[in-house]
């Protein structure tokens, strides 16, 4: 019995998240109450979302750093939308998904056509659109900033109460249907197909008669609309939208795709490891809170667990190229030993 | 068996029992809320058993866990804090007092607020950075009978106790000094902190607005918002603002880390003697710079007093069981802290009576 190497990746992720709930739940006693495992789902959705965004650059072989300035300014827009226009929420998810998606389009056209380089241009863009946020953000008469919080009841059934007592939020199932969904686009799509060809070997792809640029403008499309959604989601929880929205998202996302198991070189990896990873960030995060270690560990910690999910990636593929060899070489020796 | 289908197979298996695992933890939970003790009141969300009668807790005998929030556990302030916490719970020895560090990220807050009420700790000091996004998250503590206090950031929900000393008075008196010191005549700019904090952070409000009612002689220029309450980005912004306006004779800034950066910015323009700079809180650098005369003036509001009153406050709710479960307060009871204008006339008074010395030593080296 072979066991692919994705799959073993797969397995690791999922064992890091059970590893990690065993632990907190043996010592801690609030772990497993049904309102922390709730509060849990919820914030893992909201980077899970990015992340699962995220994904479809990172498969493709590049990144996107404007995630974070997408939430920003989604999330200030989202609830203008609602306070200013009087929208509901059910317009304004689709709206901020839509405007998102805008978003990345401008980010995958500024790479795939005018063909600067992910980092700089989602660098660039993000701060761009991290402007175009604090730009919106309310004012009174006298120019100050002020915080409007949303009161429209179908804004806030997405994020603020769950779906029932002590039960799920609604954001937690967007999430988890999204990334559902976009683990059969990446499987079972030629697109899906195509944006790990790109991710495996740019070059080889295009000589293969795929459209790159196009498969590229789609996938940051994807990743800017998961923003968008994501931004929606998060004021929908805050019920505001502070200017310091999406701060850092961009590196927790990246970090929750290459914990997850998506390697950062591009080729390998699905929306599911983006959640596994999220999910296992939050999980980390929770308990940390709960042993009561003071809060600056978190980001030591953080660090930590995203070195060594990239030496554990960059030794497993050393490990999966050898299998692969040895593979090869045994499919060639049989043969001549059969003749 | 295909390859890979087995692997598959497996990582199914254990996603079904993770998701069981978490099933039984809830089905676990919802048993325990069921099993509450007779003639109390029994929080659902948390779990959390309150006794029915008006009663607090024995924080002398019993374990009590108090989280201090704060924007970042970064600088001067957060030691005199700690000194302050230390002070009082000294006679305390079942209190543990954890500094949760938001790194300035009001969503950090929120995740704090939420994990308080899920651990069920005996009360939460916090300075809010964002009023409406921790309007929800306090109100569910507050309904939890766990009191909430705010400290010279307010949150938009009605809460147990909001503690400050640097607002809207505070500007007005800068308006005031600096006034008496230019003959009520000049131009003005003043420095703001984060733009998510103008709400509730008045003091830049109320210096423009005492300038507007009293001091025609003023010009009033612009007011810019500082990320982070950063001194680098105060300086850039200074530097901005003399370009724009070389006549400015006046800057208010709503802290002195900003003050600092906008020295900085002054200095560099070769203005020291054109333009006063006031600070705000009465911080060990900024008296040192008023001593020196690079600094003109700041308030002086007892960052040690503020602190140990807030703590003595959660500690007296906690031993009496008040909240907003228990007391319904239609809004927010205010606790104004006294400020105390501070020039080179009484800054050697002020350096030897704060508790500066202890809590920053090394600033007076």
């Amino acid at each position: 019995m072979r066991i692919k190497s994705q799959s073993i990746r797969r397995l690791v992720a999922v064992g890091l998240v059970l590893a990690l709930v065993v632990i907190f739940a043996i010592t801690t006693p609030t772990f497993f109450g049904a309102r922390n495992i709730s509060i849990l789902l919820k914030d893992s959705a909201y980077l899970g979302l990015v992340a699962c965004g995220m994904a479809f650059p990172m498969i493709g072989g590049g990144i996107d750093l404007s995630v974070g300035g997408i939430v920003c300014a989604v999330g200030i827009i989202s609830v203008h939308l609602s306070y200013d226009f009087g929208l509901s929420g059910y317009a304004i998810i689709f709206i901020a998904t839509l405007a998102g998606a805008a978003f990345g389009l401008l980010n995958g056209i500024i790479v795939a056509k005018v063909g600067l380089t992910e980092f700089v241009a989602t660098l660039a863009s993000g701060f761009l659109f991290l402007g175009l946020g604090r730009a919106l953000v309310f004012k009174d008469a006298g120019g100050r900033a002020v915080t409007r919080a949303v009161s429209s009841e179908s804004y806030l059934s997405f994020g603020k109460n769950p779906l029932w007592e002590n039960g799920w939020y609604l954001i937690t199932f967007v999430w988890i249907v999204v990334a559902v969904g976009l683990y059969i686009v990446l499987k079972k799509t030629k697109f899906g197909l195509y944006t790990y060809a790109i991710g495996s070997n740019d070059k080889a792809a295009k000589m293969s008669g795929v459209d790159t640029t196009k498969i590229k403008i789609i996938g940051f499309i994807i990743s800017g609309a998961c923003a968008g959604l994501a931004a929606f989601l998060v004021t929908a929880n805050l019920t505001s939208s502070p200017a310091a929205l999406g701060d850092g998202y961009e590196f927790k996302a990246i970090a929750a795709c290459v914990v997850g198991g998506i390697m950062l070189g591009g080729g390998k990896g699905d929306t599911i490891n983006a959640l596994l990873g999220a999910l296992f960030m939050t999980i980390i995060l929770n308990g940390i809170y709960k042993f009561g270690l003071d809060s600056t560990f978190v980001y030591i910690i953080q660090g930590l667990i995203i070195l060594l999910a990239t030496a554990f990636d960059s030794q497993f593929a050393k490990f999966a190229a050898k299998r692969r060899l040895k593979e090869q070489r045994l499919s060639d020796i049989t043969p001549a030993s059969a003749s | 068996m295909k390859k890979g289908k087995t692997s598959r197979i497996l990582a199914v298996l254990l996603a079904v029992l993770m998701v069981g695992v978490f099933g039984l933890g809830m089905a676990a939970c919802e048993k325990e809320s069921t099993d509450a003790d007779k003639g109390a009141t029994s929080d659902e969300d948390t779990g959390i058993t309150r006794p029915d009668s008006f009663a607090g807790k024995d924080i002398l005998t019993e374990d009590t866990t108090i989280w201090y929030i704060t924007l970042s556990t970064a600088g001067v302030t957060n030691r005199m804090a700690k000194l302050a916490f230390d002070y009082v719970i000294k006679y305390y020895p079942n209190i543990k007092l954890v500094m949760q560090d938001a790194q300035y990220n009001p969503e950090q807050q929120v995740t704090f607020l939420n994990e308080a009420l899920t651990q069920g700790v005996d009360a939460v000091m916090i300075e809010a950075m964002d009023p409406g996004a921790t309007q929800g998250p306090v109100e569910a503590l507050e309904a939890a009978g766990i009191p909430v206090i705010t400290i010279n950031l307010n949150t938009f929900a009605t809460h147990s106790l909001h503690i400050q000393g640097n607002d809207y008075y505070s500007g007005k008196e800068a308006a005031d000094v600096l006034a008496a010191a230019t003959d009520g005549k000049g131009v003005a700019v003043s420095v703001d902190g984060p733009q998510q904090q103008a709400e509730t952070n008045r003091m830049c409000v109320g210096f423009q607005e005492q300038l507007a009612e009293k001091y025609p002689g003023i010009e009033f220029k612009e007011n810019v918002y500082t990320d982070n309450w950063d001194a680098a980005v105060a300086q850039t912004n200074m530097a901005t603002l003399i370009q724009k306006y070389p006549d400015i004779t006046m800057v208010y800034c709503a802290s002195d880390d900003l003050a600092n950066g906008v020295v900085s910015a002054v200095k560099a323009a070769g203005k020291q003697d054109q333009i006063k700079v006031y600070g705000s809180m009465g911080m060990p650098d900024a008296l040192k710079r008023i001593q020196e005369g690079t600094q003109f003036g700041t308030y002086f509001s007892d960052n040690y007093i503020e602190m140990s009153t807030a703590l003595y406050q959660a500690l007296y709710f906690i031993q009496n069981g008040i909240s907003m479960k228990t007391m319904n307060y239609p809004a927010t009871p205010l606790l104004d802290q006294p400020t105390t204008p501070v020039t080179k006339d009484n800054v050697d008074l002020i350096i030897e009576t704060s508790h500066w010395k202890e809590a920053d030593p090394d600033a007076w080296k």
